[in-house]
């Protein structure tokens, strides 16, 4: 240290012990371990299938493959089930996305204004729904009375809003926007739709994208409500697809029985891609979130932000 | 619009009928807000106020021809028939052992949290938080076909380690003992980069100065973590918790029935796959709509009356509540 001016600068951070150093070698080298846990699958995933059956089934394979081929690709493709899954899943996101937009930022921006009369009672009215829910039987009844089952309306409709990111979207509005914004309109003899439209939606950009999020994200995702509901193959979404392929173990959905056989190596051959190729299915249906999530994992903090204002 | 009076210290408070006319004044400027909170009032209505309705079935010797008024009332047979149940003990026992597991996973978040924010290098941080949110982003059906296909006896990585390390292969989908570790911790890799969010939003909180001051007097940085970030965190850990007991028995359908084989049945059958299985499942019948309807009631109080009790707790040891 011939030089003055560093030591200046290490005189007003504090100094770090051995203590420090030992705390912290500890530390990242178990953080390090968990992230390689959590990338690890998604990371298996991506080269099985790439691989070549063979490798992928019989050989090992861990980190790298030494084989490379788009045969498992080729085959899904060519796969019609999967695409119409694909393009259902890609209908219901968006529409629901709509529906559940429209009932959820109307009412936080309504319930923002702290003057509104019987506005905790309509608090307490959507809080309610946290707690006690009627159940697999009752929903049921009412969804065939209403005459949605085996219907697309049965992946669109429904509640369209959750307490908690009513929640989220009112307590953005209460503190992102100040109240004087509105004051200018009010003076104007704006009503309180015009105010809205006018002021208050130009400036929610962010809380609108976190909640087209949070909806895309859910429905993208969903099977629950199609399995319970929609019996028809054509109108599945690609994830009850999925359990059928991946879980149920349904090859026959994949084909492969009516494949030409040459001699026994196909047939192993085949049975060997069936394998590679739920991987490969699972890295298409991945793909959308994966390549989107860089953009919007910073949407989703956000939001998750917000909610903890409210705590 | 306020007048003079109500403005001077020793006003009287405005009367009934005057506090009924400004609230009438403010309803009719406010009407187009009304507008907009309506259609969400109607959904929710519809979609979870009538279901609440049906659940009357489970009270009723429910017929479909006679409607859920004019079924004839079976008092509280259903829950008694449940009960009495000789797989009753085992769904109960599976869905609260389940529960329990997951809920015991819940301090994980925690301490991920705790261990990232003490990173002092931000890139690293960055790169950690990025990789450890993506599996939220899987869905259920992908995380679940996952632990199929990597648990899967003659092809799944995991077996094919294990035999490379001299062991022996493991039907981990067919063990009954098996399928809490398989769920718990499936949930614990898609769950645990996410839940740390909350908390190291609170933690940036933490006013650098109190952290400095604390190392000036001495404190190590396990003092710290101990003494200043664990109490900052603490009202947020009380919330969180609340939300978990209150779901203790409400075991998700979902991942235990994507996971459920016909081998480990005997240690997955939870209330909810249950339900499912006697009504709409492949063996399911209408028959047993009523008693499905009290089953899934049930479960429902269950989980309100733990709620209501973790929340008194809480109020009476820290002040944090849900309402």
């Amino acid at each position: 240290m011939t030089n003055t001016i560093p030591t200046k600068k290490l005189n007003h951070r504090i100094k770090r012990s051995r203590g420090d150093v030992v705390f912290d070698v500890i530390n990242i080298t178990i953080i390090l371990l968990i992230t390689l846990i959590m990338i690890y699958p998604m990371w298996y995933v991506l080269i099985v299938s790439f691989a070549s059956p063979e490798e992928a089934v019989r050989g090992n394979l861990y980190f790298w493959p030494k084989s490379f081929t788009l045969e498992a690709y080729g085959k899904v493709f060519a796969e019609k089930k999967i695409w119409i899954g694909y393009l259902n899943t890609i209908i219901y996101t968006l529409s629901h996305t709509v529906y559940s937009l429209v009932l959820t930022i109307l009412p936080a921006y309504a319930l923002s204004k702290k003057k509104l009369p019987g506005r905790v009672a309509i608090t307490w009215y959507f809080f309610a729904t946290m707690f006690i829910s009627g159940g697999l039987i009752p929903s049921y009844m009412l969804n065939k009375s209403l005459g949605l089952i085996n219907t697309r309306w049965i992946m669109i409709l429904g509640m369209g809003v959750g307490y908690s990111n009513l929640v989220i979207t009112r307590t953005y509005y209460q503190t992102s926007i100040p109240g004087e914004v509105y004051e200018s309109a009010y003076i104007d003899g704006a009503t309180e739709w015009q105010t809205f439209i006018r002021i208050a939606l130009p400036l929610s950009g962010a809380i609108v994208a976190v909640m087209a999020l949070y909806a895309a994200v859910g429905t993208w995702g969903s099977w629950y409500t199609a399995f319970i509901y929609i019996t028809d193959q054509k109108k599945w979404p690609l994830q009850l697809r999925l359990r059928q392929i991946l879980i149920l173990d349904s090859t026959q959905s994949l084909d492969v029985q009516n494949m030409t056989l040459e001699d026994q190596m196909e047939m192993q051959h085949q049975a060997f891609l069936v394998t590679t190729m739920k991987y490969a299915i699972i890295f298409i249906a991945c793909l959308p979130m994966l390549v989107l999530y860089p953009f919007v994992q910073k949407h989703f903090v956000k939001g998750v932000m917000i909610g903890s204002v409210k705590g | 619009m306020n007048t003079a009076s109500t403005l001077t210290p020793h006003a009287k408070q405005p009367s009934y009928s005057a506090r009924l006319r400004e609230t009438r004044k403010l309803m009719g400027r406010y009407w187009q807000l009304y507008l907009m909170v309506l259609p969400p009032i109607v959904t929710t209505f519809i979609w979870h106020y009538i279901p609440l309705y049906g659940v009357l079935i489970a009270f009723k010797d429910f017929d479909s021809n006679l409607g859920i008024l004019g079924s004839p009332w079976y008092g509280l047979n259903h829950f008694l028939w449940f009960i009495q149940r000789p797989s009753f003990y085992q769904i109960l026992l599976n869905t609260i052992r389940i529960s329990l597991y997951s809920f015991a996973t819940f301090p994980c978040s925690i301490i991920f949290a705790l261990m990232i924010n003490e990173l002092t290098s931000k890139k690293l941080k960055k790169t950690v938080q990025m990789i450890s949110y993506m599996p939220h982003f899987i869905s259920t059906v992908v995380v679940c076909a996952m632990v199929h296909m990597f648990f899967n006896a003659s092809t799944g990585i995991v077996n094919k380690a294990i035999v490379a390390l001299g062991g022996e292969a493991v039907e981990f989908l067919y063990r009954t003992d098996m399928f809490d570790h398989l769920y718990v911790w499936s949930g614990v890799w898609q769950g645990l980069g996410w839940g740390t969010i909350i908390y190291l939003a609170n933690l940036a909180n933490v006013s650098p100065d109190l952290i400095e001051a604390a190392r000036i007097d001495g404190a190590t940085r396990w003092d710290i973590i101990i003494h200043v970030n664990i109490p900052t965190i603490l009202p947020t850990i009380v919330i969180m918790l609340i939300l978990r007991v209150g779901g203790i028995l409400g075991v998700g359908f979902e991942k235990v029935f994507l996971l459920q084989t016909q081998r480990n049945i005997s240690a997955s059958r939870v209330i909810s796959t249950y339900v499912y299985e006697l009504t709409l499942g492949a063996g399911g019948s209408t028959i047993y709509w009523d008693t499905s309807a009290a089953i899934g009631l049930f479960n429902s109080l269950v989980n309100l009356v733990l709620i209501i009790l973790t929340n008194t707790l809480a109020r009476r040891l820290s002040e944090v509540t849900l309402w």
